[in-house]
């Protein structure tokens, strides 16, 4: 009789904690849209893959399917270096070309990265969780899927999740952090845009050169710059518009499915039971803010510090705009320009910085990938 | 190198996180400025052509 009952018996509280949780977030995706083609999929895959007996886990001794999809697209990075395929697909690198120095802005703001590892470390966590958690600091999913799932299995939900709520945070976390940062004066600076066109060549030459680089620079670095400007290059040549097109639209949408469904079974129960990840939970969404805090800050401070010697000056909500959450920031800092000043654009060179973040964070991701065995 | 590895290797943890901060930060920065001036070549050389067809 009791295996009649067994989907009744097998659960307990912290199982109907857990589904309260990914209602939460189903919610959050459904009413808010806080990035629902992510939290959708994971909320739901955290009810499946907590179901009594947690069959799409593990069925008579076999793996299920959430196991199967972990195992392949997670444990053998194929999901996130995917996405990375149909990112590179819709990234225009042409406004970027036309405000080179907006490049370093990309840098600037990878300070997120590596104040956040600091203070993770301070907080008690191990190096390699540190620089896992440090990643959410690249705004950048993917990244920190791909760092995370190397250097903190245990808790690549937490860091997902938390690394995607406050990309879709950013019009609230970076506002404030200008504002402190920057005079009215410095955020009514109007900006010259630049006309000339890129040229055809560079648009083809730059993926392969950035890629070449990379790779000698960091090679562990080569799967997601590869990857990346693999994509940017089928966007470019121009002669597989299909391609590029099924990278961006197919090819993202059904790994982002995925992709999802697979960090939420990454949740269990089990783990609820458990203070101590619980606890690292709270640290990691209390990091998430400072390494967007510390993101936005780098940015500006740098575009003030460049400022100081330039002419021609920068309008130092730009350098906030170094982040890899696209367009998302380079929306956010126009309209406080326009807030700031009727009639101020400067959204060209807010998506140059954008666009700079994405490249930035990448480059980021590599390195840590590749200092962090160097001394552990 | 080696000998600055095996001594950060030895150190603390913060020491550590230390050194990859900064190691780090300069990697982008560096990384950054070769594609700045992959950018500025082919600027320079477009430039060129468009003056001399």
């Amino acid at each position: 009789m009791d295996q009649v009952f067994i989907g009744f018996t097998s659960v307990g509280p912290v199982h109907f904690a857990l589904y309260l949780i990914a209602g939460i977030l189903i919610f959050l995706a459904i009413k808010k849209e806080y990035e629902p083609v992510l939290l959708l999929p994971i909320g739901f895959g955290m009810i499946i893959a907590n179901l009594p007996l947690a069959v799409s886990i593990m069925h008579d001794g076999q793996p299920g399917f959430l196991t199967s999809l972990y195992n392949f697209g997670i444990a053998g990075d194929l999901f996130p270096l995917l996405i990375f395929v149909g990112i590179g697909a819709m990234i225009d690198f042409s406004p970027l070309f036309k405000n080179p120095v907006m490049i370093f802005f990309g840098a600037a703001a990878q300070l997120g990265i590596f104040a956040t590892m600091l203070i993770a470390v301070l907080l008690g966590f191990d190096l390699k969780t540190a620089s896992a958690i440090g990643i959410i600091g690249a705004a950048d999913g993917p990244t920190a899927i791909y760092v995370g799932s190397k250097f903190a299995k245990d808790l690549m939900g937490p860091i997902t999740v938390v690394a995607y709520s406050y990309m879709s945070l950013v019009p609230v976390i970076q506002p404030p952090v200008i504002k402190l940062l920057t005079t009215k004066k410095e955020r009514r600076i109007k900006m010259k845009v630049h006309e000339e066109r890129a040229p055809k060549l560079l648009l083809i030459c730059f993926p392969i050169i950035v890629t070449f680089i990379s790779g000698f620079v960091a090679p562990i670095s080569v799967p997601l710059v590869g990857t990346l400007m693999f994509g940017n290059l089928l966007r470019e040549a121009g002669v597989v518009d299909k391609l590029s097109k099924a990278a961006q639209n197919e090819l993202t949408n059904l790994i982002t499915l995925l992709l999802g469904l697979t960090i939420g079974s990454t949740m269990r129960a089990s783990q609820l039971s458990d203070p101590a990840f619980l606890l690292a939970t709270v640290k990691i969404l209390l990091l998430g803010i400072v390494a967007f805090v510390f993101d936005t800050a780098g940015g500006v401070l740098f575009a003030k510090f460049l400022n100081l010697f330039r002419k021609e000056k920068i309008n130092p909500m730009i350098g906030a705009c170094g982040i890899s959450a696209f367009p998302m920031s380079a929306r956010v800092i126009q309209k406080m320009a326009a807030e700031e000043e009727r009639g101020n654009i400067i959204l060209m060179q807010a998506v140059s910085a954008n666009v700079s973040g994405q490249l930035g964070s990448i480059v980021a991701g590599g390195l840590v990938l590749a200092l962090i065995p160097l001394f552990v | 190198m080696d000998a600055f590895i095996e001594t950060v290797r030895a150190s603390s943890d913060i020491y550590k996180a230390l050194t990859i901060t900064l190691m780090g930060m300069t990697g982008v920065f560096a990384t950054l400025l070769s594609f700045f001036i992959v950018i500025k070549v082919f600027e320079a050389f477009s430039r060129k052509r468009d003056k001399n067809p």
